[in-house]
């Protein structure tokens, strides 16, 4: 049998992603054990869910013949069942391999992924390590409990037969054939456990003799029969019309009970019914139902236009009044499908926050430190590709927060602080935004340092004013204090040049406050998706722009005349401070000079520590627009951030704050190279 | 470039023809067009399909690259427009009634291309590779993929697909720099 034709590459990611989320949840297990197992005996239910994730990892890798993946969580599952059968004791040998283990099979399943198969040196390794660990543990007695009938099953499962008729559960041997009966989905074992009540999937796997014709020429027939063994709760009837297949392929395996006892005893069925009903879109369609959601949007606004004419000039008609009822049904619900397919993609933030447990802990570990990773408003909603795009960023302010925040745990001790920093990640929605916070209560950056180790740069001249805003834009540089490595500081700004470049990507800010000794939180200010935000619409030189709403600090009402130059540049007086100015047309190039006469709006924006006032000729108003990416198409477009199509079907391009900024430095620089784009 | 008649304009959308080029691998398919008063052609397996200049906005984008015109919104995506009379130095007249966006597939992109009109689509065997310099007057020979001979005369084929990738790169690396 040749396992690879049978592996469709869909049928392959399937398995990555559900063996991904077991993984997840073995990691968080085990650096909850971690934590307990020095004063508390573990949890049966923490060992039985390990248990049960390198189980069923290993029964998914088995249908696929990974065979590394497949060795390595057979093993793990071993010391698992010798932690649940308290044959052996939790300590840190176990806990270091068993970590080890999981990272193992994290690499083998990115290497499966990446299609390079799944053979990794590094699995192989820590299946070593592990046998050498239970080879060093005495086996202890092994009462054989094994039932009549089960011949040729694992030790798992054996183990839980025994157990089922104390819980309410028999033992069913399941023969389904995948493919036809079952559809894609139900290879997920997650469907196939729903389908069983209470239940579990306690082994599954091809029968091989079952097998031959299939992998030959026809490779789209790749339906196999796999004999499933699993406990349940509910009746063969029920289980058939759950998973669709025929009652005749489901058996009751012999001396686990018999189907009246234990309906009778058991089973409340909203058990069943509650369980979630999910299942996996690619991302990619998500995109696709939302263009196609933003285009019937567009053509909504068409329609209700052409009915409002129709019916101004036709009051009396009743199949007129007929048509502008039926338009405004349609638009209610097209409201209600846009909102939808918005949540649509709306994931807990919680899925990225926990994957730092286990940054933090290494870090902590590796630089024997102690840090607990606490976390605030995990439950809020993100847009999942904010949180893949935002997850980077996130890593780099944690390892800073690890690495250059936290103190050791003699100085911690020094200062009276608890000997274990605490960072915290918190996350929360402020109107049409998210703030993702990393907040750590160690040392504080010391302010005056920084500035006076930016001025010895001649990053920033010596007569400046110390602001937050001016800090971060210090240590959010590029290349601040990557080179030389001066203490307290140093490494601040190892990767704070990404985060803001990401940050401004996103349409994002960020800002921070610390306080000496006192620790230090970052907030980053990021839209609620990516695909929409709320945008100040204006116009300038009769064309409209979208300013970003998060970049917006006030907008204020202005005559040209003052506005003073000073040294070739604009500035007006806000409140006593002096603002810098632009004119909005002058700056993108569609102006040749600034206009210096007649009325018009200063909208003040701040981007990544600068505060700049945008002069504009009239405000338009302000809306939730949807974001169309232009650098796809037209390459880099300076002081353009996107563009986005208006109700009416116009075109109205998104200025990017960071952008006009840079162009405004780029001009004081040189005054010959900005302003070349449009005619 | 010496013609018999002056082109007719072709005016239908081109679905039709398409189905064509399948059943017939051996010919070659152009759909030509007019940039001032010269005659292009393009391979018509790049064309999406067609559009009147007038009934589409065109909206600049600051600081784009100095031929995009600006984007239109076609059905809710952004396509870029660039004008090809622009693009090769041609003394651009104001677009005329004719004037039409040929919306074409390049690479991975879509772009919209302003032409003066569109004058049909032609079956032709081959092209000829080697009169190109003086035939390609005007235009880069680097962006010539070869010349043909229909009725009229013969017809300037473009590669879009160097066009659209090498030097527009350039141009925006400049404009960046």
């Amino acid at each position: 049998m040749a396992p690879e034709e049978f592996n469709d590459a869909s049928l392959v990611q399937e398995f990555i992603v559900e063996a991904d989320e077991y993984l997840r949840s073995l990691d968080d297990d085990l650096l909850a054990l971690e934590r307990i197992y020095l004063t508390d005996e573990a949890p049966d239910d923490l060992i039985e869910n390990m248990f049960r994730a390198t189980h069923t990892i290993k029964g998914l890798a088995a249908m696929f013949d990974f065979d590394d993946i497949k060795n390595l969580s057979h093993v793990m599952e071993s010391v698992f069942q010798a932690f649940r059968k308290k044959e052996r004791a939790v300590d840190e040998a176990c806990l270091e391999v068993l970590f080890r283990g999981v990272d193992a099979l994290r690499d083998a399943l990115a290497a499966v992924s990446a299609g390079e198969g799944e053979v990794v040196g590094s699995a192989r390794d820590a299946v070593r390590a592990i046998d050498a660990l239970l080879d060093s543990v005495p086996v202890t007695e092994n009462a054989d409990r094994t039932p009549t009938g089960l011949a040729g099953l694992g030790e798992y499962a054996q183990a839980r037969i025994a157990e089922a008729p104390d819980e309410g559960l028999r033992a069913v041997r399941l023969l389904l054939r995948w493919g036809i009966e079952l559809r894609l989905g139900a290879l997920r074992i997650s469907a196939i456990e729903r389908a069983l009540g209470k239940g579990e999937v306690l082994e599954a796997r091809p029968l091989l003799d079952d097998i031959p014709m299939i992998f030959e020429a026809d490779s789209a027939r790749t339906d196999v029969t796999f004999e499933v063994v699993a406990l349940t709760d509910i009746t063969d009837a029920e289980i058939g019309d759950n998973l669709g297949v025929s009652v005749s392929t489901i058996r009751t395996i012999a001396g686990t009970g018999d189907l009246q006892k234990s309906d009778a005893e058991v089973c409340e069925p909203t058990v069943a019914a509650s369980a979630q009903h999910i299942i996996r879109v690619d991302i990619g369609r998500l995109d696709e139902l939302m263009d196609l959601t933003g285009e019937i949007v567009t053509a909504r606004t068409r329609l209700e236009d052409l009915v409002g004419e129709i019916k101004a000039a036709n009051r009396k008609d009743e199949s007129v009044q007929l048509l502008a009822g039926a338009a405004k049904d349609l638009s209610r619900l097209v409201d209600g499908l846009q909102d939808q397919v918005m949540r649509l993609r709306m994931v807990p933030v919680n899925q990225l926050f926990s994957k730092f447990h286990r940054t933090v802990r290494d870090i902590a570990r590796w630089s024997g430190k102690e840090i607990q990773l606490v976390f605030e408003g995990e439950e809020t909603e993100l847009d999942k590709r904010l949180i893949e795009q935002v997850e980077e960023t996130l890593l780099h302010m944690v390892r800073n927060a690890c690495d250059h925040g936290i103190e050791t745990p003699e100085e911690r001790v020094a200062a009276g602080k608890p000997r274990q920093g605490t960072i915290t990640l918190a996350a929360g929605h402020e109107g049409n935004y998210v703030f993702i916070e990393t907040r750590d209560d160690g040392k504080g950056l010391d302010v005056g340092a920084i500035w006076n180790k930016a001025v010895e740069q001649g990053r920033i001249s010596s007569d400046e004013e110390i602001g937050d805003a001016l800090i971060v834009d210090i240590i959010t540089g590029s290349g601040f204090s990557t080179a030389e490595t001066i203490t307290d500081i140093s490494g601040r700004g190892v990767g704070m040049d990404i985060v803001r470049k990401k940050l401004a990507e996103l349409g994002g800010t960020i800002q921070f406050e610390t306080e000496f000794r006192g620790g230090t939180t970052f907030t980053m200010r990021l839209p609620l998706t990516l695909a929409i935000m709320s945008a100040l619409l204006v116009s300038e030189e009769e064309r409209a722009f979208a300013i970003p709403l998060a970049s917006v600090a006030e907008v204020l009402r202005v005559d040209r005349g003052e506005i003073r130059t000073i040294k070739g540049s604009q500035v007006m007086d806000l409140r006593g401070h002096s603002l810098p100015v632009v004119d909005l047309g002058h700056t993108l190039g569609f102006e040749e000079e600034p206009s210096h006469t007649g009325k018009g709006f200063v909208v003040v924006v701040s981007g990544v520590g600068h505060r700049l006032g945008v002069l504009v000729d009239a405000l338009v108003g302000q809306q939730q627009v949807v974001v169309k990416n232009l650098e796809e198409t037209l390459g880099r477009t300076p002081g353009i951030g996107g563009a986005t199509i208006l109700g009416d079907g116009s075109v109205v391009p998104i200025i990017d704050v960071d952008g006009v900024v840079d162009l405004i430095a780029g001009r004081s620089k040189n005054e010959t190279v900005v302003g070349g784009g449009v005619r | 470039m010496a013609r018999k008649r002056a082109p007719k304009v072709l005016d239908e959308d081109l679905s039709s023809v398409r189905e064509a080029r399948v059943s017939d691998a051996d010919t070659l398919q152009l759909v030509t067009l007019l940039l001032a008063k010269d005659e292009f052609g393009f391979h018509i397996g790049k064309v999406q399909e067609i559009i009147r200049y007038s009934a589409m906005k065109i909206t600049a984008i600051p600081n784009a690259p100095r031929f995009v015109e600006g984007v239109i919104n076609l059905r809710g995506r952004l396509v870029p427009v660039v004008d090809l009379r622009k693009r090769f130095g041609f003394t651009a007249e104001a677009l005329g009634k004719t004037a039409r966006i040929i919306i074409v597939h390049v690479g991975a992109r879509t772009i919209g291309l302003v032409v003066d009109a569109v004058v049909e689509v032609v079956r032709v065997s081959s092209l000829e590779v080697e009169r190109l310099p003086d035939l390609a007057a005007g235009v880069g020979t680097e962006f010539v993929e070869g010349v043909c001979r229909v009725e009229r005369g013969m017809v300037v084929v473009l590669d879009l697909e160097m066009m659209f990738s090498q030097e527009e790169t350039d141009a925006m690396g400049s404009l960046a720099g």
